[in-house]
């Protein structure tokens, strides 16, 4: 965002008597609207804040404990992943319902390679991001080249290879996978937090860096909100959908790695259930930050937020019920608050050149 | 450079008998056009005149069948590679404006860069913000244009800002270009720009041509490039009919040659209806009735439509004129004040769509694809929509009657072609808003609200709605026209109700009525087009 003293002009901008005479809001009114601006994109902060003092006041001898702390972060990388991942299809317009799905069948490829198969872990983990790969690409190529809906395309793709877990699983949980990959991800810590909670940030990160100062970020962007904008603009339009398509399903499969090592197992249907939340993560992060845009930050944030109301809802003795609540509602919370918040925007920015032709009467 | 005649300057683009033939159609026919270094070119035509298909052979979009093109003197191999031309860059802004409205300004000012770039080193992948900034900031002032949160999504600025955006963008890049010489061109830029917006766009193109800069400015809009451009080529049939200096030349003229009318004969269709009505109005009765009505910027609102009147609405945006046929078709509350339809006391609570359409009201709404009808559906489905239960029996649609009946309206209403089974969105948008009249006409209503119903539409269709408009009123249905197209209002009305902030301040009657007056009176208070921005 940028400053005020930008916004009014300084030496760069028109001259105050101009801009007075041209109907320009006055500096006062400008300020304003940045305050409310930056309550805005730190709404989620607050309300985490708010989250934390209460189930601190609450549970004083359980919630705020560096070992419960260390739980939160170090147990939803697997979530992490999955909804970074999705961010970037989600980016470009195109919905990825697979991810989930593409998640629970790669850790079982982990599975059924390493702990039946007894093929070296490193290799197991190649062959599952190929995998997960090869399922972002078969979803790019129906969507893109056969022109099927995303959403139908994935929801399809997803439940296909949902099916293909169970089947080579025996729909059972296959367990003893390598320490080789279980240590790095959840027994060794840094700060009392394991390892995987640092490998989320180093993507949270790598995708913030590409979002907001690349070229390519900026060409996600243009494609998913005006695709005849962008190819005119020359875009190859149909290059970054395959691109992101193909990246949401290696993340998803770097969330099945994760989920491998989290648990030492692959479950064929626990991990199903995470679609939802790496959904409203995603579209809670769009509220905070840069309000309006899918953001890195803001998914990691929301993950953590979402957890974090959800570990001091069962302290105080909630059921497990309570996650699908919390999701499920954070879900129609954020995607309701940016459609009034956007609403919001468009009126007073219509009010303000009322205002402007006003002030000249 | 009003002064400009067409014999200054050298030959810029210089096009020589161009064919281009589609399935059998000369949409360009032997059409010789050549533009002038540092002219505002105006090009004027009705849809299907070929003038499209002109600027797409100019952006290279099509190859010519048979003609050739010379830029800055030289042959060029057709169709055109914009790229290639060595001394001359072409630049366009189309109709949309190529603007992403969630996006910042300055993302969809740099949007050709960023879609362009192609990493060398690491650092050639980030986007430069910084100098972006500076560039952007230095070219908006540079054209004075008071814009300043870079941040702010498109989205969010006035159409005006937005179409100085677009165009100011256009000149960067030929800016940058670093060519010598240029052709900027506009195609009907001015499309959703109310019309006392316009003026300070006509200053931004005077202000980029200069001796190396020419400007083609595309538009359906006469009275536009009348004032705007030095010269005007006219379009018909596929042919390059004449170029004239705008300075001696007169609208009427200009649309005489669009339209191949012989002199006088549009004005004079237009008195013979008027004068044909205006016998009746005499002894006619109310159909709408507003008495102080006020709704959130409407203030007070008092006005009415008799039998067999057409009468304008008129302000600045903002003012409250665009609002009245919504609060009488019951989709804007009533919050204070006494509205009354063909008799019938509205109160604002039992007031809606569905109520109106029962006391004979119909609304053709400004936005044609998204309010008027459905693009995606038929031309048959549209217009058979409201006047469904005409042919419904026991629960059974006769689809047979209903499309033999819709047919027909397609022909009385002069829909091309008057083939149902198309989808609406394949029309051209005259020809929708033809088939979108027809929908409400047959409804036989008591009285028709209209919003901007000739905008966007050729000048063919516009003379075409019109003469329906006339000859609705003529059948006793009360006409409200809610338009910033003042020459629209001259031409249809018999009188119009003009809105200063949210209230009425005056009406113009027939003897009055002239775009002058119309515009003065909409500045009545409001005194400076520029506060509008």
């Amino acid at each position: 965002m940028i400053k005020t003293d930008e916004l009014v002009g300084g030496d760069g901008g028109a001259s105050a008597a101009k801009r007075r005479r041209i109907g320009v809001p006055q500096p006062g009114r400008l300020t304003r609207a940045t305050g409310l601006q930056f309550l805005e994109k730190s709404a989620l902060f607050v309300v985490w804040i708010l989250v934390i003092l209460v189930f601190s006041l609450l549970k004083p001898g359980t919630y705020p404990t560096l070992s419960n702390a260390s739980t939160i972060l170090g147990s939803q990388s697997t979530l992490l992943f999955l909804a970074l991942g999705l961010m970037i299809p989600l980016t470009v317009g195109e919905y990825d319902l697979s991810v989930a799905y593409n998640l629970v069948f790669s850790s079982l490829v982990i599975g059924v390679l390493n702990s039946e198969g007894h093929v070296n872990i490193g290799v197991a983990i190649l062959v599952s991001l190929a995998v997960a790969a090869a399922i972002g690409v078969l979803n790019a190529v129906l969507i893109i080249y056969v022109g099927i809906d995303s959403f139908v395309a994935t929801l399809g793709t997803g439940t296909f290879f949902g099916g293909m877990a169970l089947w080579i699983s025996g729909s059972n949980v296959i367990g003893g996978i390598s320490n080789s990959l279980v240590t790095p991800i959840i027994i060794d810590k840094l700060f009392s937090i394991p390892l995987e909670f640092y490998y989320g940030l180093a993507f949270t990160v790598i995708l913030w860096v590409l979002y907001r100062f690349t070229f390519l970020g900026q060409r996600l962007l243009f494609v998913g909100r005006n695709r005849d904008v962008a190819k005119l603009s020359g875009v190859r339009v149909n290059h970054v959908r395959f691109w992101a398509l193909v990246v949401s399903g290696l993340f998803a499969g770097l969330a099945g790695v994760v989920s491998a090592g989290t648990s030492g197992a692959a479950d064929p249907t626990a991990n199903i259930s995470m679609l939802l939340p790496a959904f409203a993560a995603v579209f809670l992060g769009a509220t905070t930050i840069t309000p309006g845009r899918f953001n890195p930050w803001g998914t990691t944030a929301s993950v953590y937020f979402l957890v974090s109301g959800i570990t001091g809802l069962e302290l105080v003795g909630a059921g497990t019920f309570v996650q699908q609540l919390f999701y499920g509602g954070a879900l129609i919370f954020a995607v309701a608050l940016s459609i009034l918040a956007r609403r919001r925007r468009l009126l007073s920015a219509s009010r303000a050149t009322e205002a402007a032709a006003a002030a000249g009467r | 450079m009003r002064g400009t005649g067409p014999d200054d300057g050298a030959v810029l683009v210089e096009a020589t008998s161009l064919v281009k033939v589609f399935g059998g159609v000369r949409a360009l026919d032997r059409v010789s056009v050549d533009i002038r270094l540092g002219e505002v070119r105006g090009l004027v035509g009705e849809n299907g005149s070929g003038k499209s298909t002109f600027i797409k052979v100019l952006a290279g979009y099509h190859k010519p069948d048979a003609g050739t093109i010379s830029v800055d003197g030289e042959p060029v191999a057709l169709p055109i590679r914009l790229e290639s031309l060595r001394t001359t860059y072409i630049a366009f802004v189309h109709q949309d404006l190529g603007l992403v409205g969630d996006l910042s300004v300055m993302e969809n000012f740099f949007a050709r860069d960023i879609a362009r770039a192609r990493a060398g080193s690491v650092r050639e992948r980030f986007v430069p913000r910084r100098a972006y900034r500076r560039h952007l900031r230095a070219c908006l002032d540079q054209y004075r244009i008071p814009l300043h949160d870079l941040d702010q999504p498109v989205g969010e600025l006035t159409p005006l800002q937005r179409a100085m955006v677009a165009i100011v963008r256009a000149v960067d890049e030929i800016g940058r270009s670093g060519a010598a010489k240029s052709l900027l061109v506009l195609d009907e830029p001015t499309v959703y720009l109310p019309e006392d917006q316009r003026g300070m766009l006509y200053g931004l193109i005077r202000d980029i041509v200069a001796d190396h800069n020419s400007v083609l400015l595309v538009s359906h809009d006469i009275d536009e490039v009348l004032e705007v451009a030095d010269t005007i080529t006219i379009f018909r049939d596929g042919k390059a009919i004449d170029t004239i200096a705008s300075s001696e030349s007169s609208r009427r003229e200009v649309v005489e040659m669009m339209v191949g009318l012989a002199p006088g004969r549009v004005e004079a269709m237009a008195e013979k209806a008027r004068s044909a009505r205006a016998a009746t109005l005499g002894s006619a009765e109310r159909v709408v009735e507003l008495r102080h009505v006020s709704s959130g910027a409407m203030t007070d609102a008092t006005l009415q439509v008799r039998t067999g009147e057409i009468v304008g609405l008129a302000g600045l945006v903002g003012s409250g004129y665009e609002v009245v046929p919504r609060i009488i078709y019951g989709l804007l509350p009533v919050a204070s004040g006494a509205l009354e339809i063909c008799g019938n006391p509205v109160t604002s609570r039992g007031h809606s769509p569905t109520g109106a359409i029962e006391l004979g009201v119909v609304l053709v709404p400004r936005d044609r694809i998204r309010e008027g009808g459905v693009g995606a559906l038929t031309v048959n489905e549209n217009v058979f929509f409201p006047i469904r239960s005409r042919f419904t029996r026991r629960g059974v649609v006769r689809w047979k009657d209903g499309w033999s009946w819709v047919h027909d309206q397609l022909v009385k209403f002069d829909v091309r072609p008057p083939d149902g089974a198309r989808e609406l969105s394949t029309l051209s948008g005259g020809n929708q808003q033809k088939a979108i009249f027809s929908k409400w006409s047959q409804m036989q209503p008591k009285l028709m609200l209209l919003e901007e119903p000739t905008q966007g539409v050729d000048v063919g269709a516009r003379l075409g709605i019109w003469g329906f408009i006339r000859e609705a009123a003529s059948g006793g249905a009360g006409v409200l026209v809610a338009s910033s197209d003042y020459e629209e209002l001259v031409e249809l009305c018999d009188r119009v109700v003009i809105f200063v902030a949210g209230s009425v301040v005056t009406e113009l009657e027939r003897s009055e009525l002239s775009k002058q007056n119309i515009l003065n009176a909409c500045y009545a208070r409001a005194n400076a087009t520029r506060m509008e921005l």
